[in-house]
């Protein structure tokens, strides 16, 4: 089987990635280009593996060569692309070779020429790194203390500071006119009768912050007049789905002006 | 294991490599989507014409000192 049927399938996935690894298409590509022009020149053979793991791996060579010297994160890039290149290197690899490209620890190891163990601390590592770069003020709007305690436990984990815990929506405009926090975590139904989702939209009137709504009648905020974009979590909640969702938004937040 | 060796330097909790990855992968479909436009289009032709440079070279055997060119099966050219 030739190289061109081999790895020509593997290509854009390899341009995907490292797209994401340098910050843009263009330094992306060039080091894709020196990967397959050190092939074509006969300097780097490929390793007897899997085409897609010989791939990966020898561009990771090239770039660990050159790139890794090189790097500076391009003015051009988005929001999430900068977010994704102040995570160093190392640890970028490993989380963008299972989170993005979907390989399992193993052939991260095989791809990064590093154990598996190691891989795992790489990976935990980037974790860190992410939840360091994201730590904000958290604003909860809850009116059940045992669950705003749970929250506030979970928040706390992830490195992030509580700024308030309102429990109405008075409470929770007059907290965000006095700090402005970097998230809100809204439950819906509120102490005295008034709605957290009413108290969001009075808060996205004059800030851009990301928001999750945690409540135990999502139904309300499917008929309702939802801010969006907003994610929204059932109770009871699993902590760890908290976690996920807060770093999914927190990390995908691009903050756009808002007519004040 | 993994417990222990990350500082205390931020409020962060240690964590291990399961727990990271879960909450990494919903990041990563997200990247995915982001990323989409780059698995679609078309790939460069000059890197297509690496690979079958490569091909040639390891075909002819006349690339590199330590390929022995033993398989040497002249390669028909696959393309019109």
């Amino acid at each position: 089987m030739s190289l061109v049927q081999k790895l020509g399938p593997h290509l854009p996935y390899l341009r995907r990635y490292a797209r994401a690894l340098t910050g843009t298409q263009k330094s992306g590509d060039s080091y894709v280009k020196a990967a397959l022009q050190a092939l074509a020149s006969g300097t780097h053979e490929l390793d007897e593996l899997p085409p897609r793991l010989a791939l990966y791996k020898l561009f990771q060579a090239i770039w660990g060569a050159t790139g890794a010297k090189l790097e500076t994160p391009p003015e051009t890039a988005d929001t999430v692309t900068r977010r994704v290149m102040r995570i160093p290197p190392r640890h970028r690899h490993a989380f963008l070779l299972t989170a993005l490209e979907g390989f399992t620890i193993d052939e991260a190891a095989q791809i990064l020429d590093d154990s598996a163990e190691n891989v795992r601390q790489l990976i935990a590592l980037a974790q860190r790194d992410i939840e360091a770069e994201l730590a904000t003020e958290v604003l909860i709007i809850e009116d059940e203390p045992v669950i705003a305690a749970d929250i506030e436990a979970l928040v706390l984990d992830l490195g992030h500071r509580v700024s308030t815990v309102a429990t109405t929506r008075t409470e929770a405009v007059a907290a965000v006119k006095q700090r402005l926090p970097g998230l809100v975590l809204a439950d819906i139904q509120l102490a005295d009768g008034s709605s957290g989702i009413d108290a969001v939209n009075d808060i996205l009137k004059g800030h851009d912050v990301p928001v999750i709504f945690i409540t135990a009648f999502p139904e309300r905020l499917l008929t309702g007049e939802k801010p969006e974009p907003a994610f929204l979590i059932t109770k009871p909640f699993q902590p760890e789905t908290v976690k996920a969702a807060i770093g999914q938004a927190l990390f995908f937040h691009v903050e756009r002006p808002v007519a004040a | 294991m993994g417990k222990d060796h990350s500082g205390g330097d931020s409020g962060a909790k240690p964590l291990d490599a399961r727990a990271a990855r879960r909450r990494q992968d919903p990041i990563g479909r997200r990247l995915r989507q982001m990323y989409d436009d780059v698995v679609n289009e078309e790939v460069p032709d000059d890197f297509m014409s690496f690979l079958e440079k490569a091909d040639e070279r390891k075909s002819d055997g006349n690339g590199t000192d330590h390929e022995q060119p033993a398989l040497k099966q002249r390669s028909v050219k696959t393309e019109p």
